[in-house]
């Protein structure tokens, strides 16, 4: 039984920062994040009449979202095989193994931390997702982004003193609900 | 002798305050001499240090990445563009 409704007026400010951090842990590319973060909102808008609504909103997008970054690691992924093409066969000691297969993988050391970097951020992200707007959005700014106080001030327009205010109340609401889903 | 004694002793909200400004490197040398002064004798304080360096740590550890507010706004002008062409 459907029991979930899409409503795209919120996707941008509800799961845009989420679905960038797990883009830009994807494809290191900031740019690129963007641009796929923005298509899977796009695709998403397309598809709206397929949501049968068994999935949560953001269940829904990162399906999704997954679809594009696996597009475009095939469209990177055909360059590079057109480059490898021109690689010859390491002959000499080894017979028949191609270069690449005798460096270690960089991936394999830190599978498992990434896998656990995920399950943090995403447990971070619903975490802020609980919090009222501009408490999240002057922690995000203050924690996540290192921004100074005084650019984060004149950006909202709020004193030095209502900062520090926001962000205890935001510091101490974040840890108790960190404290229920991962300390 | 009075304001010798305010000098160092801090009250507890003033601690948290000093604990959260230290958590992003922005309390001086006398505030935090305020702060571990306090730390010596006050339990709630000593907790509350502790929750707070674990959140921080928590966050930095998890390196995670987040658009800042012109990207947002450029990413929901777009959106909303999108969003009419669709209605």
């Amino acid at each position: 039984m459907p029991t979930h409704k899409l409503n795209p007026d919120n996707w941008i400010n509800k799961y845009s920062d989420y679905l960038f951090n797990y883009t830009i842990s994807r494809v290191n590319d900031r740019e690129m994040a963007k641009d796929l973060v923005q298509d899977t909102f796009f695709a998403a808008l397309k598809s709206m009449k397929n949501f049968k609504g068994n999935a949560s909103e953001r269940t829904w997008l990162i399906a999704i979202l997954k679809r594009k970054i696996i597009d475009y690691y095939r469209k990177i992924n055909s360059k590079k095989g057109q480059a490898e093409v021109r690689m010859s066969y390491n002959a000499e000691d080894n017979d028949g193994d191609w270069l690449e297969e005798q460096v270690a993988d960089p991936y394999d050391k830190t599978a498992e931390d990434d896998l656990e970097n995920d399950e943090l951020g995403d447990a971070i992200f619903k975490c802020l997702d609980k919090l009222p707007e501009k408490q999240a959005s002057v922690f995000r700014m203050k924690t996540i982004e290192g921004l100074d106080t005084e650019t984060i001030c004149n950006e909202l327009n709020i004193t030095a003193s209502n900062l520090w205010v926001i962000i205890h109340r935001a510091r101490n609401a974040m840890a108790d609900c960190m404290e229920k889903t991962w300390f | 002798m009075k304001q010798k004694k305010s000098f160092l002793f801090i009250s507890c909200d003033e601690a948290k305050h000093i604990c959260d400004k230290a958590q992003y490197k922005e309390a001086s040398i006398l505030e935090k001499m305020k702060l571990n002064v306090r730390y010596l004798w006050c339990k709630v304080t000593r907790s509350y240090i502790k929750r707070n360096k674990k959140l921080t740590h928590t966050i930095k550890s998890s390196n995670i990445n987040c658009l800042n507010n012109s990207e947002k706004q450029h990413l929901q002008k777009q959106f909303k563009q999108e969003l009419k062409k669709q209605q």
